[in-house]
């Protein structure tokens, strides 16, 4: 995080002062037992976002204020939070977009807090690790693979929307089955079941299958369609999820053949002619030892 | 039984229980539309015996219980009904917020009341095989 916020966020060209009604809570209680909204007064010039809001807040109004963020540039997915009624990423959310004169923002729902707008993100990554999220091989042992896998740009553009998530978590606090069924896994590693189940390198179905087709699994999504609306990626969990439904009633129920997963490519031939005007690799900045 | 075969019968039952409540409606409680399309003769109306969709029990219910293709119907409604309809509320209960155990246990209760429905329910559509006609 920037050691000097003032020298970013110039507050000086300010067209407008917003309330942020920030939720404060700590498990030392300072802030009650349930915690409560406190109002900063912030000076929002033009393009300033909820992220830049709360650096300025803490620099200048108050230190204590908690929250999680790390790139600033809607890649690393660690700032959401629940911004004026809605799960967003802080960094991607411009105060002056929002039209008010007071934004009220909570920490994400469904998620214990840790401290103000700090919550505990376990549940989604226990259950994203839970469904294997790497491509699974029957090569045993894994280094016996040597080369690259085969793979066509349809076969890529078929799982590539999915491969997107940034594990931000907006999708799991917009669930209603995860704020009411705490045994579900929920959108985000459902989406990234399908994304590995749709990689054709993968043959991991099987090992999957056991941790979604269960009575708590995936078939306790009712498409309701809230993590699709606040993906900031995109990448529409609910409609991966149907897809998902589709590929196990296909797979395991109707018995259709698996797809034989990609093979490697063949080594190169040592007479074939390099296409023109690529460049050159660059020499390995570490020394490759043989 | 795999969740994801309960919730593929879930679709199918949803999908029978479209066609079999079109056809029981249809004919129970659209007979005067039936009768406008010319299915069933005016004179039957007059005459208080039509046979297909009137309460009348000797002249249309127990004829209706007899014939194959209407027990088939209620067969499949019974079996079909009840396991939509089960299976659905099982899972509303499974999203309230308690224990796994005691969802367990909901489970085996629901699917014990879904048994005993379906027997009552395959008896009363099979009665009109198993008893015979009232009234001679």
């Amino acid at each position: 995080m920037c050691s000097d916020p003032n020298k970013v966020i110039d507050v000086t060209k300010a067209v407008q002062d917003v309330i942020l009604r920030i939720y404060r809570w700590d498990s030392s209680g300072t802030w009650g037992e349930d915690g409560r909204l406190v109002d900063y007064k912030v000076p929002v010039p033009s393009g300033m976002t909820i992220l830049d809001a709360l650096i300025w807040i803490k620099a200048n109004l108050d230190h204590t204020l908690s929250w999680r963020a790390a790139c600033r540039m809607g890649v690393c997915g660690s700032c959401g939070m629940f911004i004026h009624g809605k799960p967003l990423l802080a960094c991607q959310t411009q105060v002056l977009k929002l039209h008010a004169d007071v934004i009220e923002i909570r920490p994400l729902p469904n998620y214990p807090i840790v401290k103000d707008l700090v919550t505990d993100q376990s549940r989604m990554i226990d259950a994203h690790t839970r469904i294997k999220p790497y491509i699974i091989r029957t090569e045993t042992p894994p280094e016996a693979i040597a080369g690259e896998f085969h793979q066509t740009e349809e076969e890529l553009v078929r799982y590539l929307q999915f491969s997107y998530c940034l594990k931000c978590g907006l999708c799991m606090s917009a669930c209603p089955t995860v704020a009411s069924l705490q045994e579900f896994p929920g959108p985000q590693p459902l989406g990234q079941a399908l994304r590995y189940v749709y990689d054709t390198r993968d043959e991991g179905f099987a090992e999957r299958l056991q941790e979604i087709d269960n009575k708590f699994g995936i078939f306790r999504c009712h498409f309701a369609g809230a993590c699709s609306e606040a993906c900031p990626k995109g990448i529409d969990p609910a409609f991966a999820i149907q897809l998902l439904k589709k590929e196990i009633v296909k797979r395991a129920i109707m018995g259709c053949r698996t797809p034989e997963s990609a093979g490697l490519m063949p080594a190169q031939q040592d007479n074939a002619v390099k296409a023109p005007n690529v460049p050159a690799t660059p020499a390995f900045t570490v020394d490759q030892k043989k | 039984m795999k969740e994801s075969r309960l919730w593929f019968w879930h679709l199918i039952s949803g999908l029978a229980l479209i066609l079999l409540l079109g056809v029981h409606t249809v004919i129970q409680h659209f007979d005067s539309i039936l009768t406008w399309l010319g299915f069933i003769p005016q004179a039957a109306w007059q005459s208080g015996g039509h046979l297909v969709g009137s309460l009348n029990f000797q002249h249309a219910v127990l004829p209706r219980m007899q014939s194959v293709s209407m027990t088939a119907v209620y067969l499949l409604l019974v079996v079909f009904g009840l396991f939509h309809g089960l299976y659905g509320l099982r899972s509303m209960i499974y999203e309230l917020k308690f224990s796994a155990k005691a969802k367990q246990v909901v489970g085996v209760i629901i699917l014990s009341i879904g048994i005993a429905a379906a027997v009552y329910g395959v008896y009363t559509v099979l009665a009109g095989h198993l008893n015979p006609p009232l009234g001679g």
